[in-house]
């Protein structure tokens, strides 16, 4: 052994007692892990007192747990966005190293691959298909097949509902009693849940309950009489049998749910509803062409239900909508979280997204997303959205950026990533070239 | 040396605190530093001593058990499966920070790929949800901004400090 060696062994207390050829590995890593770490001392501390800072934190070090830093790297990677930023107070070192671009880069793409698509695929009667579940790759740009579902079906009956590597599905949307089963993307593990209802039109939510641990099944029911719509929640128990209890919104049964649009955001889960908007009785016929009117535009707003305690709250208004006559707004409307915020997205044309969050009860104009580049011909504004529908699913924040990557579905499978800092768009390799479309998203979180 | 198809042989390893363990083969090689010194002294005899200078007994008695388990789980091809989770739960369910703090030094010596990913994840998700202050206590960590500088950092990532776990 060399001096040089030695001198290393002695810094980082590696005991000479160790047979040399044992420890030469370990030690080569260990050397190299302090290496890359200096490099990011002076790659992030710059030029001024770069020395005086050096010995400070090398004593900080010391006087702490001596955890090495790939093994710190490591953890920190694992860290959801959230905590990385709240963490960059921790101490200055910290701050450099959540802030670094590359550490920034590897985490933002670590975030993207734990997306979970779930897809539908048509067979070869044309009429029924097969849904299966993809995940991405660690670049977020390619999907791999994870699984598929162990029975043909047709979307139109059919409803489904993720959250994590969960697939919440109703067999049979036309059957009157709910034929509900619960699986695991990535055990392909099936579990069939007690029917919950008699009653159509039913649209599923399956969240997870922070404050007890569990996933629960939310069912929204609007085609049932009196004129009000149930909701019908159960808790997933790993080995208990699972019991529905029923919560009352207060929605009428005019409403529509729109089947795409629902959010968690801080243990609320929240559901966009319309319905038909009340025209004031005319008094005389001037007013027809006194007062503006909407025109075919219904009223939507947001249900929100608290998970753990299952209660309804107060409805919240959403941002006022551009009133194009033709708009379908259920189609093009979604809910989305980002930063811990409500935000609302609705595609204003052919071309562009608007979104919007909710500040202290206002709502504030965030982001507008423009698709020209994927639309490459010209479109005509008047006509039903040009055939393009956008639909964002989810954002994915960076923990170094402003916002981060939007996850956002092109007509019937194209998925592209929006880079929501510099609006550059990256398309996902094709789910399904032909006769697909994309049903369901989620962010799996282990 | 011995291989495969003979008697099962026992590798004894000595702790910095001197205690003297006998380990499976099998589990012992999970420990890349010990594979490394059989491999690179291949006519070690049999009753060699290996020496941990750096592991005391509590979290070298605690790594045993986990790549014990984890050796069996793979031997009957149940790794990945539901049992492996629950073992692992089960496992870490009663380990204090102290101690999961000593095991992950321990392991990250002895270079056990598994365990280390196992526990990276395990702290990483006992502090996610935690304050600042809680993860300057747990890795015994000076805060060295100024009040201005760290209420700056603060106030740009406000949405990030609600909803913290009480320490």
């Amino acid at each position: 052994m060399n001096t040089a060696t030695e001198e290393f062994n002695a810094s980082i207390n590696i005991p000479v007692s160790m047979p040399a050829t044992a420890s030469y590995g370990r030690l080569q890593q260990q050397i190299l892990g302090i290496c890359s770490y200096s490099m990011m001392l002076i790659h992030s501390i710059g030029t001024t007192l770069a020395t005086d800072k050096k010995k400070g934190m090398e004593e900080r070090r010391n006087n702490g747990f001596h955890l090495p830093q790939d093994i710190l790297y490591d953890i920190l990677m694992r860290l959801p966005t959230k905590s990385l930023v709240r963490f960059k107070s921790v101490c200055e070192h910290w701050c450099h190293m959540i802030s670094d671009s590359n550490f920034c880069q590897v985490h933002l793409q670590q975030c993207m691959s734990k997306v979970m698509i779930f897809s539908w695929k048509k067979g070869a009667d044309r009429s029924n298909g097969c849904y299966s579940s993809y995940r991405l790759d660690e670049t977020g740009l390619i999907a791999t097949k994870l699984g598929s579902l162990p029975f043909l079906c047709r979307p139109l009956f059919f409803s489904v509902a993720c959250c994590d590597s969960l697939v919440l599905v109703d067999q049979d949307k036309s059957s009157p009693i709910t034929c509900l089963s619960v699986y695991d993307a990535i055990t392909c593990h099936r579990r069939q849940l007690l029917p919950c209802l008699q009653s159509l039109d039913r649209y599923l939510v399956l969240v997870y309950d922070a404050s007890t641990q569990k996933y629960k099944a939310v069912v929204l029911s609007t085609g049932q009489s009196p004129n009000l719509v149930h909701c019908y929640i159960c808790s997933l128990d790993s080995e208990n049998e699972e019991s529905w209890r029923q919560s009352t919104p207060p929605l009428r049964q005019d409403v529509t749910l729109s089947k795409f649009s629902s959010v968690v955001v801080k243990g609320i889960l929240y559901w966009t509803a319309e319905r038909p908007h009340e025209r004031p009785r005319l008094r005389n016929i001037n007013e027809v062409f006194l007062i503006p009117r909407p025109c075919n535009i219904n009223e939507v707003f947001v249900q929100p239900l608290n998970i753990a305690t299952e209660e309804f709250m107060e409805s919240v208004m959403v941002p006022r909508l551009p009133q194009h006559r033709y708009s379908i707004p259920n189609y093009h409307m979604k809910l989305l979280e980002i930063k811990e915020s409500l935000c609302f997205a609705y595609q204003a044309s052919p071309t562009e997204l608007d979104i919007w969050i909710l500040k202290e009860s206002i709502w504030i104009k965030f982001h507008k997303l423009c698709f020209d580049s994927i639309i490459n011909r010209p479109t005509d504004p008047t006509s039903l959205f040009a055939g393009h529908l956008f639909l964002p699913w989810l954002v994915v924040e960076g923990c170094n950026s402003k916002v981060g990557y939007m996850l956002i579905q092109h007509n019937a499978n194209s998925l592209y990533w929006y880079n929501l800092d510099t609006n550059e768009m990256k398309r996902i390799a094709a789910i399904d070239e032909s006769g697909g479309y994309v049903s369901q998203l989620s962010v799996i979180e282990n | 040396m011995s291989k495969l198809g003979q008697a099962k042989r026992i590798i004894f390893l000595k702790t910095a605190d001197g205690q003297l363990f006998e380990v499976d083969e099998p589990v012992a090689m999970e420990f890349e530093i010990v594979k490394s010194f059989f491999d690179e002294n291949e006519d070690a005899a049999d009753d060699t001593v290996v020496p941990l200078p750096n592991v005391s007994a509590e979290p070298l008695a605690g790594i045993i058990e986990f790549c014990k388990a984890h050796v069996e789980f793979r031997a009957n091809g149940a790794a990945g499966k539901d049992e492996v989770k629950k073992f692992n739960a089960e496992y870490i369910k009663e380990k204090s920070n102290e101690q999961l703090k000593e095991l992950i030094l321990a392991a990250n010596y002895l270079n056990i790929k598994e365990m280390l990913d196992f526990l990276t994840e395990t702290i990483a998700n006992r502090l996610k949800n935690k304050s600042v202050e809680y993860v300057r206590a747990f890795f015994g960590i000076e805060n060295d901004f100024t009040p201005q500088e760290e209420e700056a950092v603060r106030k740009e990532y406000e949405w990030a400090f609600e909803g913290v776990d009480e320490d």
